[in-house]
């Protein structure tokens, strides 16, 4: 029933899309690729790990030949011996064995020098823009993950789901899940105790008085309407969890992570987790504090994907690290580190197309006015990267969700589903170029780049979705390619050319004037 | 109602998340809110900061009395509601902010470690555990005098400053100076804000746990700089006009500023002039050798108070607090025109909290109908109003430690059970404090609430045990419990809730109290009364309504 909802939304968003009238690469054959991968949307799951307080990102991810670490940290560097090497002049924080067995395998990928324009180094305000995905200099009341689930879910909540959409780990749920609609996701801590206490639960529904406290008195008890209404499905699912021969630390991250993969392997219908750590803001005695910090959260990131890989869950699972800062190079008098700016983070899994530091090594010469990492990908990057090729959300929703359009980054083995976009296509290497002269009367050049021997159709349809002509459909070399288009049988007005080659497929407008 | 009317009906207040942060910011408050319920707010009249009085639609009974006493303290008895409707309103609240005496220190933990007077700065193993032994006995000392009747509002206020210059045990570690912060709490709760700001920014547990004892000229920790305008007097923000309230830059100066102090082994910190950066500072926008030089030259505190706030006028620590006292006794999104009058007449009292309390307590606008029962209830409020309101024993006193015979029962004690509701006394989450608010209420932490109401009216033993709950003694220590059903359960409603009820909502908890029986046929002293008393209270204590205070 939901996904049909969805799958009714969906269609009518594509109704928007010009419908070529034949062709191996027609449009409706795209849309219907990409209705079966957005139901398949609904199996994959993404684990955030919020390392709370700024993780410092020069000592997790170590530029090890790069003597301005060394000189700014006399007390504090992590040595070049130490330190497990990665990648060229990169190098993790020697606990981190785990994340490194991981990345050598190739299911790591880090993402250097995250952040955002206007650093922020207030901890709370700054864990609201992450978590809300506005920009630096405007409060948004909607977390980034509540408008995806929004946009997915119209039906709530008049319709309750059988399982929560979203939940943290936690005794309260993020403002990452907050929606016009209330929160998309809920907290649960215990999953036994949650289920021996929301069974015990009665509510009569009551009128609420006009004054201050009728929305207050709304609230909960629609917190404890939801509890009781998915108490039994998460028991189930806990229930079901096999035991794997895995050993989760004592940790509350360990622990946290363990609760997941229950819910998980259990076969819980729930796509996102929040699970979170504190104690990063480390501006004080920094060394043996953050050793354990990192050193936990290794350990139980390996544990945890071995776990859902022997439920074989291993295809369907992301987990993705963030913190609201990194810190400064320079460590300050207190063998510690002060609020800083940019900072790696990680996304982890099978499906992750891995082994990689996207983004390389930070720049210690070019640094802010507080002498701080500036930042080279945008976090919001990594939220589109995630929301489109990982949970196969739509560019144009995913746009929507994050306020802008935000170019994406290659997180994952094979972009969602199959059905690339744009982004994907330049990825990929496949070029179209604005057809010159434009605005064209007659012949008008359009050019195009395939990376790859292809069979290539480049048409064009009128405004309206009619077909008007072909350009190219043959099978071409790899390289760049020229071709003639005559437009004086067409009448004057806009019209949108495609580049269709394989899954790929890119689109431009060119003004026809008589 | 089905439940997907009543969801299309309360989703018009668009039910918020428990978000993770609040944001004690005024202008930014908002988020917690969404548009529909604040128009909704802007169409009730809710009064002004003129001193209420009495008057037939306004009157000074049962309800409005419970509603000053539930704000003010952690949950009244009837005695005490009784007492507060027979005296006048201003009597009541001049009663509660009159000084009461300091408590002594609480005992010696196991085996008489005087814990308080020994200092150790690097403790080893063993004076670990006596520390963590000694915060235990610290958290529990504490916890027994919000039960006290004498001082409630004065304790209420050391609760909001733990919540205000948050420090957390798990970084300070030395409990003695956890104890000497609790007391400069406690002996300026009412007192002058900036006074206790300047004591607060060299209370050893604060330089320890924002770092200032290690911050040195030439490499200065912002840790402290930095709270102390974001979230101890100034707030994050731009006005309306666009500028900031502060910059970057002066967080830099400022931490230059603060540099110098250092803890020992007593106490009291010092003053170690080496250490502190003896130059100019630019803070924002005076220029100066500013600093902590002494106890009572504190000219970069002073600066910081002195700062305007450009969009009210007043002075901006006075707007920052002020929003946050009226956040913790009226309602969590501030009406900024009564926190404008607020910080006036805070700063017309010489930064003084009490004539602000007085004020606000005993004004048109607290007294309305609109506020009464709008804040959803802490944990310390849950857990302390249901043993204060239900006459429960929970074994602990401020001068003894014997909460042992509470943990035999299967319960919890109060302090740990505020710390499953995610109230844990000296371990805030973080350095700006429990948001409060609807992020007390999730799915993790309700259902848990509802259970420990189960357990305290009806422990599992099925005996009065546990806390020792007495429904009949209880019943019978309400005016009518004898004679009248229905008012007896009146007086029940209005003890423990502070919204009416309708007549739907009503009918089953009668039906619990008769079990099937007819009015005139109640009997406190009938043989099956007990059971039928726990199964109402129980009922009402799974009310939504109970959550609110």
């Amino acid at each position: 029933m939901l996904r049909r909802d969805f799958l009714k939304r969906a269609a009518q968003a594509g109704a928007i899309l010009p419908i070529a009238s034949s062709g191996l690469f027609a449009r409706p054959l795209n849309s219907f690729l990409r209705l079966q991968g957005v139901a398949g949307a609904t199996d994959r799951i993404l684990v955030l790990i919020n390392l709370a307080g700024g993780n410092d990102g020069l000592n997790t991810v170590i530029p090890v030949n790069d003597q301005k670490y060394f000189d700014a940290r006399p007390t504090i560097a992590i040595k070049k011996a130490d330190a497990l090497a990665i990648s060229d002049g990169l190098a993790l924080h020697p606990s981190m064995t785990g994340v490194q067995q991981i990345f050598n395998g190739g299911d790591c990928a880090i993402v250097s020098s995250v952040g955002y324009p206007a650093q922020d180094r207030s901890h709370f305000r700054s864990t609201d823009i992450w978590h809300t995905a506005s920009p630096a200099d405007v409060i948004w009341h909607t977390g980034w993950l509540g408008r995806y689930l929004e946009a997915l879910h119209p039906e709530y909540p008049a319709t309750l789901p059988t399982a929560p959409f979203a939940m943290q780990i936690g005794t309260s749920a993020s403002l990452a899940f907050q929606s016009d609609h209330g929160s998309m996701g809920m907290a649960i801590d215990n999953p036994d105790r949650f289920y021996n206490l929301a069974n015990g639960i009665g509510v009569k529904p009551d009128p609420v008085p006009a004054t201050l406290a009728g929305p207050e008195l709304s609230y909960v008890r629609d917190v404890i309407e939801q509890s009781n209404v998915y108490s039994t499905k998460i028991h189930d699912a806990v229930l079901n969890a096999p035991n794997n021969p895995v050993t989760y630390d004592s940790a509350t991250l360990a622990q946290q992570l363990k609760v997941v993969a229950r819910f998980i392997n259990g076969g819980l219908p729930t796509n996102i987790y929040i699970v979170s750590v504190a104690g990063f803001d480390t501006h004080y005695g920094q060394a043996p504090l953050h050793q354990g910090l990192l050193n936990t959260l290794s350990r139980a990131v390996k544990t945890f994907l071995d776990d859902v890989a022997y439920a074989n869950n291993a295809d369907r699972v992301v987990c993705m690290t963030y913190s609201e800062f990194g810190r400064r190079l320079n460590e300050n008098g207190s063998a510690g580190t002060d609020h800083g700016a940019a900072s790696p983070l990680f996304v982890l899994g099978k499906p992750v197309k891995g082994g990689v530091v996207l983004g390389g090594a930070p720049d210690l010469t070019d640094l802010d006015d507080r002498g701080d990492i500036k930042f080279k990908n945008d976090f919001r990057q990594v939220y589109a990267s995630v929301l489109q090729d990982w949970l196969g959300f739509a560019k144009d929703e995913t746009d929507t969700a994050l306020g802008g359009s935000f170019t994406r980054l290659p997180l994952f083995d094979s972009p969602a589903f199959g059905v690339p976009d744009e982004d994907h296509a330049r990825m990929a290497g496949y070029v179209l170029d604005q057809n010159t002269p434009n605005p064209v009367r007659g012949n008008t050049v359009i050019g195009f780049r395939i990376p790859a021997s292809a069979r290539v159709r480049v048409s064009v349809v009128a405004a309206d979705g009619r077909f008007v002509g072909s350009v190219v459909d043959r099978t071409l070399e790899a390289g760049q390619h020229r071709a003639t288009f005559d437009t004086a049988p067409l009448a004057s007005g806009t019209y949108i050319y495609t580049l269709e080659a394989g899954p790929y497929s890119v689109s431009r407008r060119m003004v026809v004037t008589h | 109602m089905n439940r997907r009317s009543f969801l299309q009906r309360s989703s018009a207040f668009a039910p918020n998340g428990a978000v993770s942060s609040a944001w004690m910011e005024p202008g930014a408050v908002l988020r917690h809110n969404l548009p529909g319920m604040r128009e909704s707010v802007a169409s009730i009249s809710a009064g002004d900061l003129t001193p209420y009085t009495p008057r037939p639609d306004k009157p000074w009974d049962t309800r409005r009395a419970a509603h000053l006493l539930r704000r003010t303290g952690f949950g009244p008895t009837w005695e005490e509601i009784t007492a507060a409707v027979g005296s006048t309103p201003a009597a009541v609240v001049d009663g509660m902010l009159s000084g009461a005496p300091m408590p002594d220190p609480p005992p010696a933990s196991n085996g008489d470690f005087p814990w308080y007077n020994e200092i150790h700065l690097s403790p080893d193993n063993s004076q670990l555990q006596q520390y963590y032994s000694a915060a235990s006995t610290l958290q529990e000392w504490w916890t027994a005098l919000m039960l006290l009747p004498s001082a409630m509002l004065r304790e209420k206020m050391v609760l909001f400053w733990h919540n205000h210059f948050v420090s957390e045990y798990s970084k300070v570690l030395v409990t003695p100076f956890m104890l000497t912060q609790n007391q400069l709490f406690r002996q300026n709760a009412l007192g002058s804000f900036k006074d206790l700001t300047k004591q607060v920014t060299i209370d050893p547990a604060m330089l320890i746990y924002l770092d200032g004892t290690t911050s040195k000229a030439g490499n200065p920790n912002e840790n402290y700089a930095r709270e102390l305008l974001e979230l101890f007097t100034i707030g994050v923000g731009k006005y309306g006009d666009g500028t900031p309230h502060y910059t970057e830059h002066d967080i830099v100066e400022l931490a230059r500023a603060l540099t110098g102090w250092r803890v020992n082994t007593t106490t009291t910190s010092e003053f170690k002039p080496a250490s502190f950066d003896n130059g100019n500072k630019t803070i924002l926008g005076a220029t100066g050798n500013f600093g902590i030089q002494g106890k009572t030259s504190m000219d970069v505190i002073d600066l910081i108070f002195d700062q305007t706030d450009k969009d009210l006028g007043k002075k901006r620590a006075a707007v920052f607090v002020c929003s946050k006292l009226y956040q913790y006794f009226v309602y969590d999104t501030p009406d900024m025109d009564i926190v404008a009058g607020m910080a006036e007449t805070m700063a017309a009292n010489d930064w003084q909290i009490a004539p602000v309390l007085r004020q606000l307590l005993l004004s048109e606008h607290f007294m309305d109908d609109n506020v009464i029962g709008a804040r959803i209830k802490s944990p310390v409020e849950f857990v302390l109003g249901s043993i204060r309101q239900l006459h429960l024993n929970a074994g602990i006193t401020p001068t003894s430690r014997n909460n042992t015979d509470i943990g035999k029962q299967g319960l919890h004690d109060p302090v740990t059970a505020e710390g499953y509701l995610a109230q844990t006394l000296l371990a805030p989450p973080n350095v700006k404090g429990w948001p409060g608010g609807r992020s007390w209420i999730s799915s993790a932490t309700v259902p848990l609430r509802i259970r420990y109401s189960q357990l305290w009216i009806d422990p599992i033993s099925g005996q009065d045990g546990g806390y020792g709950f007495a429904p009949v003694p209880f019943v019978k220590s309400l005016p009518d419990a004898k004679t009248d059903v229905n008012k007896l359960l009146d007086h029940l409603l209005e003890l423990m809730l502070p919204l009416a009820v309708t007549d739907d909502a009503r009918k089953p908890l009668l039906d619990a109290l008769l079990a099937g029986g007819q009015t005139y046929e109640w009997d406190p002293d009938a043989a099956n009364a007990g059971p039928r008393i726990k199964d109402c209270l129980i009922a009402i204590a799974g009310l939504g309504e109970y959550q609110l205070t």
